[in-house]
């Protein structure tokens, strides 16, 4: 339990970090709207291990959306998206389950269940996580157009890292 | 009591997803200023259809007291016109006049909604920037001031009403030049409060209060209300006035928007001038 604990928060604070100290730089204009947006961070919800109960995913989402927003001084954006993408963690692991089930002492990584699982996995989540995040962002559905657009955008370029993040570091 | 404990373990993660998602909502709203703004846009994309149908319907009963104003006003117009102060026209030193430009141009407008017994309340104009209208505007009616244009789109303007607690409007007191600072307390929707006046003003129940013409919004001299009562705020050192409105915001139905053709300029100078 205790390197649970402990790998835990050296992730929340490590891509925290990752987040705001080099990927908030990365933001190309392509007029005077910015539509790759490259967030590493919802990984941290990914990779949770098995073994944190529900409320308890959706409260380290929640803190750790909050803190974000300290630093993107955009209070409530990321963290109302953290808390949407920690709900449903639950309901994308049931729809992607594999075959043999999930060990309840891994944590839901490539090397515990392979490239391809991890990559749908981390699609749905992501996904997700960045069209709630823009629409949230944006506010209004009126600019649906937009919220699209920079949802695929921004997805290409964070799922690339995402992915790149698991071998880097490769939770066990 | 252990249904209730046990509908909590079961659900709980629900209900406190749904919590933390309407505080994470309303943070947003609240402290983020576009999604603030846009949040009354879009509002205002979507009811202002709506209650502009609702209040082409209500107008007819209104039609009689409407036309009533218009005559009243039609009345006044004439009468300024008939009996045009000569030397206010000519005024030699009036930097207007010498390269005889218009200062201000006026919008009409259709109140299509409106409220009186909120802290805050706004009010909705059927014409937009198409027409003309634009942020920071002030807006009147034939009786007083109404408010200062918050949000406009292609057709419709939202109007912070002179019943919303974060407007502040230079007024003066009539002919004898005092001024101070207008804002409504929440209370009651025919009162306001003139605050900081100095306390050497030689003033009295029944005084005229006028606009002080000192912001860019409103033109000087146009009523505002009466003094309904006053005295000294502790410290001493100011009045704080009641000032009893002239305009009854709940009637309101056609309305003015002030365009100050000179407010860039006069901005630009000030701005200027800021640091000094």
């Amino acid at each position: 339990m205790n390197s649970v604990f402990t790998k835990t928060i050296f992730r929340f604070t490590l891509l925290l970090l990752l987040q705001v100290a080099v990927f908030k730089q990365f933001m190309p204009d392509w007029g005077h709207a910015s539509y790759f947006h490259a967030m590493i961070y919802p990984a941290f919800i990914m990779n949770l291990p098995f073994r944190i109960n529900k409320i308890t995913v959706i409260l380290l989402g929640f803190l750790f959306g909050i803190l974000l927003d300290f630093f993107y001084s955009s209070p409530g954006v990321h963290a109302s998206a953290c808390v949407f993408t920690a709900f449903i963690r639950p309901t994308v692991l049931n729809i992607t389950k594999p075959q043999s089930e999930y060990d309840i002492l891994h944590s839901p990584t490539i090397a515990h269940y392979g490239f391809v699982w991890f990559a749908t996995y981390s699609a749905i989540m992501l996904f997700v996580h960045l069209l709630f995040y823009f629409s949230v962002e944006a506010f209004t559905f009126v600019y649906i157009g937009q919220i699209l657009l920079k949802t695929f955008a921004s997805f290409i370029v964070s799922y690339l890292l995402i992915i790149l993040f698991q071998f880097i570091i490769n939770p066990k | 009591m252990r249904n209730l404990i046990l509908l909590f373990v079961k659900y709980g993660n629900i209900f406190l997803f749904l919590f933390l998602e309407i505080l994470c909502l309303s943070l947003v709203a609240r402290y983020n200023t576009s999604q603030n703004e846009i949040f009354i846009n879009s509002t205002n994309i979507f009811s202002g259809k709506i209650y502009g149908g609702v209040n082409n319907l209500r107008q007819y009963f209104h039609l009689s007291a409407v036309s009533d104003s218009l005559a009243n006003e039609n009345a006044r117009l004439r009468k300024l016109l008939y009996n045009t102060d000569i030397k206010e026209v000519t005024r030699r030193d009036s930097l207007l006049t010498q390269d005889s430009t218009l200062q201000y141009s006026y919008i009409t407008a259709k109140v299509i909604n409106n409220s009186i017994n909120l802290n805050n309340n706004k009010i909705t104009l059927d014409k937009g920037s198409l027409a003309g209208i634009g942020k920071r505007m002030g807006v009147i009616n034939a009786n007083g001031i109404v408010g200062i244009v918050k949000e406009v789109n292609d057709n419709f303007a939202v109007v912070l009403s002179v019943l919303h607690r974060s407007m502040r409007i230079s007024a003066a007191i009539k002919n004898k030049g005092y001024f101070g600072s207008m804002q409504w307390n929440g209370n009651d929707p025919t009162r306001m409060d003139l605050v900081d006046v100095s306390r050497h003003a030689s003033i009295m129940k029944g005084d005229t209060i006028v606009t002080s013409g000192y912001s860019t919004k409103f033109p000087a001299n146009i009523t505002v209300g009466t003094i309904d009562s006053f005295w000294l705020t502790q410290g001493n050192d100011s009045y704080a006035i009641q000032v009893k409105l002239n305009n009854d915001i709940s009637k309101l139905q056609y309305v003015y928007v002030i365009d100050n053709l000179l407010a860039t300029e006069q901005k630009a100078i000030e701005e200027v001038t800021r640091d000094e």
